[in-house]
């Protein structure tokens, strides 16, 4: 188990948090996607999707860009190249993860 | 991972889940199907269809813009990826059109009691529902209803008539509008429902 413990201990935190995941795993699947309909695919309050989307920014993950539509504020998230790199990293390492823990037997 | 995959699927389906989008285009065609057969007309007759053709799609252009409105206040806005390969999905669109001529053709022969373009539409909603990892259920609703209807004569007796003599002519139509208005509704319901189950699992 201890590669397993290696690997676990070597993911990004960053990209591991539950709600951040969950945030990168949807803008995954799109071009962009605006606030609103990522607060609906989270559940996430305003206050916490905004925290979480400003450190994912940070790190060079996503690019928020602003807008007025019919001059109503919009805000668009879509993952950078980095991001979309480091989102499909991180399911092949919990895939691998789980492939390991499936093998696993404890020692008699 | 079940919820990632469910997350990833969701959200490249975003649009096509809003179902509520086509309603008013398939009660249009539902309309127009179903006026001469509600008001007691032969079926060779046009003239309330020529009637409902305009009105209705109006009608059908201006509620789909409210729908459509609503969708984006209620739902936010997902922008889909560019398929990678766009000639393969273009192609097999193509094939699944000739497929459903071609099987509409057998069916116009009367060589088989059941509905060989019913059979192939089944199908196609079954296949979606697979590639989606068993998550858009409406799909498999869909493929289960269009199974039955094409299979409908072997159950129902004298079975030596064929599936044309309960559903030709603007039967097909109705029956064809009833069952994309029930895939859309479904469509909106598995939208909500995701939604809710991917919500909590996050939040």
């Amino acid at each position: 188990m201890t590669e397993a413990f290696e690997a676990l201990a070597g993911l990004d935190k960053i990209v591991h948090e539950p709600a951040r995941l969950a945030l990168l795993t949807a803008l995954s699947a799109c071009k962009s996607a605006d606030f609103l309909a990522l607060q609906r695919l989270t559940g996430l309050t305003k206050g916490n999707l905004s925290t979480h989307l400003s450190r994912l920014e940070e790190t060079g993950l996503v690019e928020i860009e602003k807008q007025f539509i019919d001059k109503k504020p919009n805000t668009r998230v879509r993952l950078t190249q980095e991001g979309r790199v480091a989102i499909e990293n991180h399911w092949r390492k919990l895939q691998n993860l789980h492939d390991t823990a499936q093998q696993w037997r404890p020692e008699k | 991972m079940k919820d990632l995959n469910r997350m990833r699927i969701v959200v490249a389906h975003y649009r096509s889940l809003q179902g509520l989008r086509m309603l008013p285009w398939w009660l249009w065609m539902l309309s127009l199907s179903a006026v001469n057969p509600l008001l007691g007309l032969p079926q060779g007759r046009f003239d309330y269809q020529c009637l409902l053709l305009v009105p209705g799609f109006v009608v059908a252009w201006l509620l789909s813009h409210l729908i459509a409105n609503y969708y984006e206040r209620a739902f936010g806005h997902v922008e889909g990826l560019a398929s990678h390969d766009g000639g393969a999905v273009w192609l097999r669109g193509i094939l699944l059109v000739i497929l459903i001529y071609v099987g509409f053709f057998i069916d116009t022969l009367r060589w088989l009691p059941v509905s060989v373009s019913g059979l192939i539409l089944a199908g196609m909603f079954f296949t979606l529902w697979w590639r989606s990892d068993r998550i858009l259920t409406h799909h498999l609703v869909t493929a289960v209803l269009c199974a039955g209807l094409a299979l409908l004569p072997l159950f129902v007796v004298p079975v030596d008539r064929h599936w044309h003599d309960y559903f030709g002519g603007f039967a097909l139509s109705i029956v064809g509008s009833v069952v994309l208005i029930l895939n859309s509704m479904l469509g909106h319901i598995i939208l909500v429902r995701n939604l809710k189950i991917l919500s909590e699992e996050v939040a």
